[in-house]
């Protein structure tokens, strides 16, 4: 094993988190060096340029590491879980195969024991994080409308929001006609030319990537300035363990993608995966003064996964609405239902985002719908369903349970030998009947939309595309892993800066409030003063 | 035989429609078989198909979907990665997608770089919403 020159900060990622928080350290003159197990994605190998682009999204670029099965990938042991861990390895991580759906949490997210006597409150509230927001948004040129009624105030979008098409239009006036809440999504997709990036001309499957950089991915909105600031960004360097003595870290150990091992001695590591990923190697760098994992004195690394447990509701309808027409995650949504009201029967509530229809193949694999059936009613129901469809989602709240977990698997391994993650994941009854009502309201809009059926899902099994709370923050170190600004109780030098360290996962997409953390985080590490909105929300 | 008796399945999963024969003798049972090669499911689909008898393609079109369903009855998982590879082949088949379009007006080809052209957010469509007061909870 070669033992590489010390640097000052070492990132583990390169995706979401790894690269705004690099970006944001560049001012502080350190030198500051991230791996990452992938490489960079070339735009002109991204699957929605070719013919076979949807044969690509059931194969080589399926969200789900275990069907792709790529290089750069691990597989994951979910055997034992109700939901699929869906994720990407690449620079720019899981963002270079996302919707681009970019809320923030909200006010009460952060704060649910005070306020609904479940979970957890976060050591930090809504207003650590706002300005923070404000910078991501405008590095992740973020599309959409400030004055939503059911979010704090926020400053003018950077462009403005996404064209709706046939299918949300008619949801919008259908909610307007209930009096209930809907908005244009926040999404960091261009609806306005940019320097080396064109506005999005509505293909639709944003997931697969985008080779026009309309939706933003970190490789193209951070790390482009981070390199030219300075920072090191070395790919297809698999993190095989932290390396550590009693109470702080020493560097890291890697293998390049030949399979050669390497030392990267460090005075700070950050971790920067997700919520596998991390857990994964914290609980690989077990050394004799931590021997159930690193930063795990606590017994909370690897507890409490959160998804975002989903149903949804399809409406078909009788005219055609083009809905594999524009960005299929984004559009609008409705937070009518977000907050709690305990005459529901639950505490806690949904996110309904509209999402479009799908291409040929995607209709007849269903996914979000059961697969088409086979057989002589197989083109009456293609042609029913095809371009006709909008759906609904119940994302709902997940809360922390300790037996909701990864683990290191005893039997699966890497390309490398290393053990796998494994997770053992079941839904909370709450959830359960979230969705159910959630359900119910869904669809009465799409109902009052004009869809002339309604088809629901009351758990997509493949929709665990966020992946949270395994390495949580806190002020105890009894019950947490970090701190309120992501530094790990057990090692002053250890930073954790990824999902792991939410809390409660809130009821939405969690990617705009992971680079919030992560900004300031860097803020933390560097000595800056944090920023801070002027008066509490 | 395989590749005969798979092509005899294809046609009864995805029969013919107008103007389009069915997958079978569209000629897809060789993609799919490559399918299950590059997704290591080919023992799987033998065994499948060791289960259906040879003269599928001859029997009556209601006997062999009610083989089918049987056997889907009886071997659900195996039957339903078939399903999907079959869906596979044929719902990315040029010719197949040139049907689609000429039915819907869908564009056949990649969806870059023509995209899409929708008619910009009509802010007019929030007024009611604008005027609600807040929604959200403080923290505290």
């Amino acid at each position: 094993m070669e033992t590489l020159d010390p640097v000052d900060v070492l990132v583990v990622g390169a995706g979401a988190s790894g690269a705004a928080f690099s970006w944001r350290l560049t001012g502080s003159a350190r030198r500051v060096v991230c791996l990452d197990q992938g490489g960079w994605v070339r735009p002109e190998s991204i699957p929605s340029l070719s013919t076979e682009w949807e044969r690509s999204r059931a194969r080589s670029h399926h969200p789900n590491p275990n069907v792709r099965r790529n290089a750069w990938d691990y597989p994951i042991d979910d055997s034992q879980s109700a939901i699929r861990p869906l994720l990407y390895n690449a620079v720019g991580g899981s963002t270079i195969h996302w919707g681009a759906h970019f809320p923030r949490l909200k006010p009460s997210d952060f704060a649910v024991q005070s306020l609904d006597g479940v979970g957890l409150d976060w050591p930090i509230r809504y207003s650590d994080l706002a300005a923070y927001f404000e910078i991501n948004d405008a590095m992740m040129t973020v599309s959409g409308l400030a004055g939503d009624p059911a979010n704090p105030p926020r400053g003018p979008r950077p462009c403005p929001p996404l064209p709706l098409g046939e299918g949300a239009r008619r949801i919008a006036e259908a909610y307007n006609r209930l009096g209930w809440h809907w908005w244009p999504v926040d999404a960091a997709i261009l609806t306005e030319d940019r320097p080396h990036r064109q506005a999005c001309n509505n293909c639709g499957p944003c997931d697969l990537g985008c080779p026009r950089g309309a939706r933003a991915s970190t490789d193209i909105a951070y790390w482009s300035e981070a390199l030219a600031s300075g920072v090191e960004l070395r790919t297809e360097c698999r993190v095989v363990r932290v390396t550590s003595e009693p109470g702080r870290v020493t560097g890291v150990d890697y293998l390049d993608n030949a399979g050669r091992m390497f030392h990267q001695p460090a005075e700070t590591v950050v971790l920067a995966g997700n919520g596998v990923g991390t857990a994964r190697l914290l609980l690989l760098s077990a050394a004799d003064w931590c021997p159930t994992g690193l930063a795990n004195s606590s017994d909370q690394v690897g507890r409490n996964l959160m998804h975002h447990p989903t149903g949804m509701v399809t409406g078909v309808f009788t005219e055609p609405l083009e809905g594999y027409a524009g960005p299929f995650a984004v559009s609008i949504f409705s937070q009518e239902f977000y907050e709690t009201d305990e005459s529901r029967g639950f505490v806690r509530g949904f996110q309904a985002q509209t999402i479009r229809s799908d291409g040929p193949l995607g209709t007849a694999l269903g996914g979000y719908l059961p697969r088409l059936p086979w057989g002589s009613s197989h083109h009456d129901n293609f042609d029913r369903q095809f371009g006709h469809t909008a759906s609904i989602t119940v994302t709902t709240e997940d809360l922390p349970d300790p037996e909701n977990r990864v683990t290191l698997s005893d039997s699966l391994t890497d390309r490398f030998g290393i053990p796998t993650p494994r997770i053992r994941y079941q839904v909370e009854e709450r959830c359960r009947r979230t969705i159910d009502f959630g359900i119910e309201r869904n669809t009465e809009v799409l109902r009052e939309a004009g869809a002339v059926e309604t088809l629901s899902l009351p758990l997509v099994e493949s929709a665990g595309f966020h992946l949270l709370g395994t390495a949580r923050m806190g002020d105890d170190p009894i019950t947490s892993v970090v701190n309120s600004v992501g530094r790990a109780h057990d090692v002053d030098n250890l930073w954790i800066i990824d999902g792991s360290v939410f809390v409660t996962a809130g009821a939405l997409n969690p990617t705009s409030t992971i680079q919030a953390i992560a900004l300031r985080a860097a803020d933390a590490l560097a000595g800056q003063p944090l920023l801070r909105e002027a008066t509490d929300v | 035989m395989s590749e005969k008796k798979l092509s005899a399945m294809l046609d009864v999963l995805i029969p013919a429609r107008e103007g389009i024969p069915g997958a079978g003798a569209l000629g897809l049972a060789l993609a799919v078989l490559d399918d299950a090669r590059a997704t290591e499911q080919q023992a799987m689909l033998d065994d499948l198909l060791d289960q259906l008898p040879d003269d599928l393609e001859a029997r009556e079109p209601a006997e062999r979907e009610e083989i089918l369903r049987r056997l889907e009855s009886d071997t659900p998982a195996s039957f339903g990665s078939v399903v999907n590879m079959a869906y596979t082949a044929y719902y990315t088949d040029p010719r197949v997608l040139r049907g689609i379009s000429e039915r819907t007006g869908y564009n056949p080809g990649p969806p870059q770089p023509d995209g899409y052209l929708l008619p910009a957010f009509d802010p007019e469509l929030l007024e009611p919403v604008r005027n609600r007061h807040p929604l959200w909870r403080r923290d505290a």
